[in-house]
């Protein structure tokens, strides 16, 4: 009896090196997943709203869902984070459900804009929109109110917006707050909202995990080296390093990077609006929200919103200078200006009634002046 | 032909082969400076383009900003030493920086370096090249040697050769002696192995082994370690020869431990080469005592005695990828301090990829080979102690000396072994007989993979990391990253086949010709890649000779200049054109001086610039001239040093119409005659006139009014003469000091001023701008922007008695040339002298704002030589009485027959005395009517009191005449009436001699770091010559070495006669 083993045969060896090569695959996987390694697919690699903001957009389970006409927009049921357990309406709406056609003798108005309107971080009995429905109706003009509002909203989206969810709805009065403030921001890799919007329409966005593709980790390595041989990694990299770069300066009025929504492309876009709004027998009204005084100065929102504003007038809308609203409120209720905001552009419950008190006294005016 | 010659001629062929293929790749790596011969130097002397005195091109952008010191070092000491030595001296000292420093003892300085001889037998340009490519060459050459002493074959060995040759440190280095200091460790090894290989030729065969070549070529390959240039890869190649020579001994004991000679044989082999060992160390003593004294009084035992820094572990992708966050020589980088703590530090270890993978394999491939194991654990050992693993530093801090060497000078030792690790693990390759190996070369192909895609992965990390910090190249990135990437990544991948392939197959034509391809990629990934790190510059930039320059150097006339702001000559660059400079970098640094330079001229970097300092400085280390840019001297000013801060972003402040700037301030002189403000104008500003008024604070009246146009503040900001230097304030848009003189207003002492400035048609963004700091610089005053209070001054200036101290001499471009008015020269009388008990008190009396070096002199009583009479004076001066009456401050001595008093001029001849103040007694104003007081003016009287007066100059004392001066040896005549110490404003160092009238007297450590020689009453001749004893021992130990050596050289010769025992 040979004291020895024989050697070992090739299939013996083939089998022990497959077995070997399986364990080390799977180290590797593991290696990777501690490391934190992700490259996603080219199409969810480009981002919709922000990083952080696509993280939840892809979960499913948000306030928001990806919108195939206007990028984001409030998710039908989704609960209302800030709120004791409210929800989206059905409709994709904040606040309580309308019906398609109009009632009689009820005005309704459409809210449009971000997260003013929305009222991020106050009830909705507290918004301007549910505070507005409330007042006019104790001053005998009963009205209803479909909000709108999405945060950091463009006004490239809000017509996108109106074209596809509000315009149906066929309100009486819209109330815009697009004055520039989320369009003068920097356009995440450099690609402005029209241009997201144009490549990613019709584009399906999976959310959830989905497919052998984004669940190994070694075929995210493998789909990450062809993009660096072909380029696409660097070029994505350098895209993004000039983009964080330029990040600080963008309250500069020559600022080179690329904005949201480009100066000329918000005032067309905004007159647009108007323009389709009044067309739809509407009447529009811009209301613009006013900034916290403790928010650092910004010469280029100054530019938008005075561009709005022009455009507004030339569109034949109303404008209500929220400035003026919250001024009143500082003046006569001695409330201190900072307890207006939650934030540097958003009001808190005070801010809205001060901005709900000033539409009121607005539309009231109008509605008198036609009456 | 026999067999033995036979296999002499391949290794003839072998070696000459591989040397064939390290002149190509060596030609290739210097294809650069070969190529454009003609029109540029291989060194970085372009940087001279960064100051404005050297500066022929404005805009000129440095080839590599990190190769300074070659620039501020090496080369100028190498032409230093050349002058020195073709005028017959021995460059043992620097007379030319700080206040002289030691040259030779210096070490850097590479007098004796083998690699140095080029810079004095050929013209400097063809030096240059000369010398690095011999650096490499000797590397490469004795690593092959070595290889093939270990028993290797010549492909493996030439691989070896070139992964070392051209590894980080000696490539990013190669400016430097550094490299040339690593030869000693290739070529001490190949001594020993052969030695010893040749004492396991004798164990095993019998006989007696002939180790006397072998150990005079390690004796040898030590001392060029030891004379060339830098102590601390030396060091650090020491370790690695030892630790070398252990484990083949230990090896060699376990093989023969079974012969009954085996351990006399290997104790007579172990004490020849310890005895060769001390040879070279006795043959260098006159380099190496000379370092260890100034090392002693140096800074750097004062730095090294901190935790050294370790390496950052962070950095390993960079090891595959050297590039990844740039290139300080190349188009792209994010800067000079990225990776941190910059790029030469990071990447000394960077041996590429294709090495350090063929190393990992060591151990299972080079089987039979020597140093299978005992490289890779090395290269293991090394890095767990240069990175600090786990806190490892600790414990080899417990080695002796190992705490105090600079472990980012090791990155040689550990590129050796790796390449020597990859060259063994090739030669087990290339000689394996077995089948084809499929599943090695699959394995070998996988691990790679994993190792490459690995390191590319951390690499984008590190460039994730870095990315967002501002950089003016980083338009750059995507013409400079991927391509390295790809570059790297391809050569690794085709090192990584050919080795696959040597596995698979077997034909020897194959094999060769896929190891040269391995050589050919591991060169790819290391000289060519970092060729260009040593930049060229353009003949015209190597230190030229400017207008400027030149006229400086004939102004100065061989004395002393202090140049302000970091903007003058890079010391020690000023060597090369004669001028003698305040500011000193010779990476040593005379301890005691150098803390007294950076107390009186400010604390900043390693140039030790002149960032302030007063009149009383100059005159201290005996300066007469000051070297100011834009006409404004800082010396003597009154503003705070966080004002001077470059770092701090200052705030724009527009002169507009009814918005002017006002600042105001108290002066502490009493004739202001001069303000200084910052100003700019943007490149395009239109025509506007600045009015600048300077108004009594109080009353408002009018002093100065002054008109500056627009295009006059331009001229020189933007005409293109201007660029920024790290000495200036970050202006956006660029500006300068503008200074307006004016005649000295009297009185002007504890006064309050107001500067108005204003500019009544600008317009926003379109105007003369100032600038504010929101920091008080003088703390009394008060910036406004029209009706605003700024929160802190304008940047501004009033420099003190400007016109009283200091008489302007000339215009140089930027520059203004100032000449002291009442300057103390280099050779300087004292009249008297005061004795410390220690350096910190001797600290304290020279920077005491009375302190007057031409009347006092104060030395040190932990000098042996003054503590003597030291101790008698004080003994016999506090035996004496001092009188203080009441209502006066004046001091009286009193005679010792008690009838006399003597009014003690100052503090200066109080302490000159060696009076205490507890000596004195406070005595009723009537009791001075007991004595008889001799007049101030009767100063023989006074001196029959028993008092040494200071305060006034005797009839017939002379200056000291500099009869005749070499930077090693002074000759001068002095004349004394009374006794008095002759201060020289030069370094204190030991190795100073002086000799009165032929005869030696002590050199006295003087005003901290100063010398002085006590002179008696009489004319005398002075010599003072450098010559320090240690080298003098060093030469007699160097002396007594060689005969030891030879009488060893000569009883190996009759015992090889004599033949085996």
């Amino acid at each position: 009896m040979p004291l020895t083993s024989a050697p070992w045969g090739p299939a013996r060896k083939l089998a022990l090196s497959a077995a070997l090569f399986a364990g080390v695959l799977a180290s590797c996987e593991l290696a990777l997943r501690a490391a934190r390694f992700e490259h996603p697919r080219g199409v969810d690699r480009r981002i919709v709203w922000s990083e952080e903001r696509d993280v939840a957009l892809r979960a499913g389970d948000g306030l928001y869902r990806f919108d195939p006409v206007c990028l984001w927009s409030p998710r039908p049921g989704a609960e209302i984070p800030w709120t004791d357990g409210a929800r989206v309406n059905p409709d994709g709406f904040r606040g309580p459900q309308l019906e398609l056609n109009r009632r009689p003798g009820v005005l309704r108005i459409a809210t449009m804009g971000g997260a003013a309107v929305l009222g991020v971080g106050v009830r909705w009995e507290d918004t301007f929109s549910a505070r507005l429905a409330l007042q006019l109706a104790e001053r005998g003009v009963p009205a209803e109110v479909l909000c709108a509002g999405a945060e950091d909203h463009s006004v490239v989206q809000g017509l996108e917006r109106w074209r596809h969810s509000v315009r149906h709805w066929r309100p009486h009065l819209v109330i815009c707050t697009y004055s520039g403030s989320r369009d003068l921001t920097q356009a995440p890799q450099g690609r402005s909202d029209q241009r997201r919007i144009a490549e990613l329409r019709g584009i399906p966005r999976q959310t959830g995990a989905h497919g052998l593709r984004d669940s190994l980790r070694l075929l995210h390595v493998a789909s990450w080296l062809r993009d660096v041989a072909s380029g696409v990694y660097w070029q994505e990299r350098d895209l993004a390093f000039v983009e964080r770069r330029l990040a600080p300066g963008v309250r500069a009025l020559d600022w080179p990077g690329e904005r949201r929504v480009h100066y000329d492309d918000f005032v067309a876009a905004l007159g647009e609006l108007f323009e389709e709004i009044r067309a739809d027998g509407c009447v529009s009204l811009l209301l613009t929200v006013p900034r916290a005084p403790y928010a650092p100065g910004n010469p280029v929102a100054e530019v938008y919103q005075r561009g709005a504003i022009e455009v507004a007038e030339r569109a034949g809308a109303l404008v209500l200078d929220g400035r003026n609203a919250f001024v009143r409120s500082v003046a006569e209720e001695d409330i201190p200006a900072t307890d207006l905001f939650l934030g540097e552009t958003t009001p808190s419950d005070c801010g809205h009634a001060a901005l709900a008190a000033g539409l009121v006294e607005e539309i009231l005016a109008r509605l008198g002046s036609r009456r | 032909m026999s067999t033995s010659d036979g296999g002499r001629w391949r290794g003839v062929r072998e070696g000459s082969a591989s040397i064939l293929v390290q002149l190509v790749l060596l030609a290739a790596f210097l294809w650069t400076p070969l190529s454009r011969y003609g029109e540029v130097h291989y060194s970085s002397a372009d940087l001279t383009q960064a100051m404005s005195l050297t500066r022929i091109e404005p805009g000129h952008r440095p080839g590599n900003q990190l190769q300074s010191d070659a620039v501020t070092q090496m080369q100028p000491w190498a032409l230093f030493n050349r002058a020195e030595l073709s005028e017959g001296r021995f460059p043992l000292w620097n007379p030319l920086n700080g206040t002289g420093t030691p040259h030779f003892a210096n070490y850097q300085s590479a007098v004796l370096s083998p690699f140095n001889v080029p810079f004095y037998v050929l013209d400097f340009k063809a030096a240059l090249l000369v010398s690095a490519a011999l650096k490499l060459l000797v590397l490469g050459l004795f690593t092959y040697l070595f290889l093939r002493e270990i028993g290797l074959g010549w492909l493996a060995a030439t691989f070896g050769a070139v992964a070392f040759q051209f590894a980080g440190h000696n490539v990013l280095l190669l400016y430097f002696p550094h490299v040339g200091a690593l030869c000693a460790l290739p070529a001490g090894l190949f001594c020993a192995e052969r030695a010893l290989r040749r004492t396991g030729l004798a164990l095993a065969g019998g006989g007696r082994a002939q180790l006397a070549a072998p150990l005079a070529g390690l004796t040898l390959s030590l001392v060029v370690g030891f004379l060339a240039g830098n102590p601390e890869p030396f060091y650090f190649a020491c370790w690695a020869i030892g630790a070398w020579l252990v484990t083949r001994v230990a090896g060699l004991w376990r093989e023969h431990r079974a012969s009954s000679d085996a351990r006399q044989e290997l104790l007579r082999a172990s004490g020849k080469l310890v005895l060769a060992i001390l040879l070279a160390l006795g043959l260098s003593a006159f380099q190496v005592l000379p370092f260890l004294e100034y090392l002693a009084s140096s800074r750097v035992m004062e730095e090294r005695s901190l935790r050294q820094t370790p390496l950052d572990p962070r950095w390993w992708p960079l090891l595959v990828f050297p590039d990844a966050l740039g290139n300080p020589s190349s188009i792209y980088r994010i800067s000079d301090s990225i990776p941190p703590p910059n790029y030469e530090l990071v990447n000394m270890s960077y041996t590429g990829a294709l090495v350090l993978l063929l190393a990992g394999l060591c151990p299972l491939a080079a089987r039979g080979i020597r140093g299978r194991f005992f490289f890779p654990v090395f290269a293991l050992v090394w890095f767990v102690y240069a990175h600090d693993i786990g806190g490892a530093y600790d414990l080899f801090a417990l080695v002796p000396t190992l705490d105090l060497a600079p472990m980012n000078r090791s990155q040689g030792v550990w590129n050796f072994v790796v390449a020597a690790a990859a060259a063994a693990a090739l030669d087990g390759l290339l000689r394996r007989a077995g089948p084809r190996a499929w599943f090695a070369a699959g394995w070998w192909c996988v691990a790679a993979g994993i190792g490459l895609v690995a390191a590319l992965i951390g690499a984008t990390r590190l460039i994730d990391a870095f990315q967002h910090l501002p950089s003016p190249f980083h338009r750059w990135f995507l013409q400079a990253v991927p391509p390295h990437v790809a570059a790297m990544a391809w050569w690794t991948i085709a090192g990584v086949v050919a080795i696959a392939g040597i596995l698979v197959l077997h034909g020897r034509l194959a094999r060769a010709a896929l190891a040269a391809l391995a050589t050919v990629a591991a060169f790819a990934q290391t000289g060519w890649l970092l060729a260009d790190y040593n930049p060229t510059s353009p003949d015209a930039y190597v230190f030229p000779r400017t207008d400027r320059v030149v006229a400086l150097a004939a102004e100065l006339n061989g004395e002393r200049v202090a140049i302000l702001g970091r903007d003058g000559l890079p010391p020690d660059s000023n060597m090369v054109y004669g001028i003698a400079q305040l500011a000193s970098y010779d990476g040593m640094w005379v301890r005691r001086l150098d803390h007294l330079h950076r107390d009186h001229f400010g604390d900043s970097d390693n140039w030790r610039p002149i960032l302030r300092g007063s009149h009383r400085s100059l005159r201290l280390f005996g300066t007469r001239y000051v070297l100011a840019k834009w006409d404004w001297n800082f010396l003597d000013s009154g503003l705070r040093d966080f004002q001077k801060d470059v770092t701090r972003e200052p705030q724009r402040v527009e002169l507009l119409p009814q918005r002017s700037a006002t600042q105001t301030f108290r002066c502490y002189e009493p004739n202001l005659d001069v303000v200084m403000v910052q100003l700019s104008t943007p490149r395009s500003v239109r025509d506007c006139v600045l009015e600048f008024r300077l108004e009594d604070a109080e009353t408002g009246e009018l002093l100065v009014a002054r008109s500056l146009t627009s295009a006059e503040v331009q001229s020189t900001v933007h005409s293109g003469k201007h660029v920024a230097f790290p000495g200036d304030w970050r202006l956006d848009p660029p500006g300068r000091p503008v200074v307006f003189r004016f005649p000295p207003i009297k009185g002007s002492q504890n006064r309050d001023f107001r500067i108005v400035l204003s500019c009544e048609d600008g317009r926003g963004g379109d105007t003369i701008t100032a600038w504010s700091m929101p920091v008080l610089g003088y703390a009394l005053g008060v910036a406004r922007h029209g009706q605003r209070r700024l929160p802190g001054e304008l940047l501004f200036d009033w420099s003190c008695g400007d016109s009283l101290r200091f008489e302007h001499v000339r215009e140089l471009g930027d520059y203004t040339l100032l000449r002291l008015r009442d300057p103390v020269p280099v050779h300087a009388m004292a009249r008297g002298s005061v004795v410390t008990d220690g350096p910190e008190q001797a600290f304290a009396l020279v920077r005491s704002p009375t302190f007057d070096p031409r009347r006092l002199v104060v030395l040190d009583a932990e000098d042996p030589q003054t503590r003597h009479s030291v101790v008698e004076a004080q003994a016999a001066a506090r035996r004496r009485t001092i009188l203080q009456f009441a209502g006066s401050d004046w001091c009286y001595l009193v005679s010792e027959d008690g009838r006399r008093i003597a009014h003690i001029d100052d503090e200066a001849t109080f302490l000159a005395n060696r009076f205490e103040w507890s000596q004195i007694r406070r005595v009723p104003a009537e009791d001075k009517a007991q004595y008889e007081e001799v007049p101030d003016s009767d100063p023989e009287g006074k001196r029959a009191v028993g008092l040494i007066l200071v305060s006034a100059p005797e009839g017939g004392d002379l200056p000291p005449v500099v009869l005749e001066e070499t930077p090693i040896r002074t000759r001068l005549s002095v004349a004394r009436q009374r006794p008095g110490y002759l201060v020289i404003a030069k370094a204190y160092d030991p190795g100073w001699k002086a000799r009165l009238a032929g005869r030696e007297v002590p050199v006295l450590r003087a005003n901290y770091a100063f010398q002085a020689v006590e002179i008696p009453p009489g004319t005398w001749e002075v010599e003072l010559e450098y010559l320090p004893d240690t080298l003098v021992r060093g030469l007699w130990i160097g002396a007594g070495s060689l005969l030891v050596a030879l009488g060893a050289l000569l009883a190996a010769r009759r015992s090889a006669r004599q033949g085996p025992a």
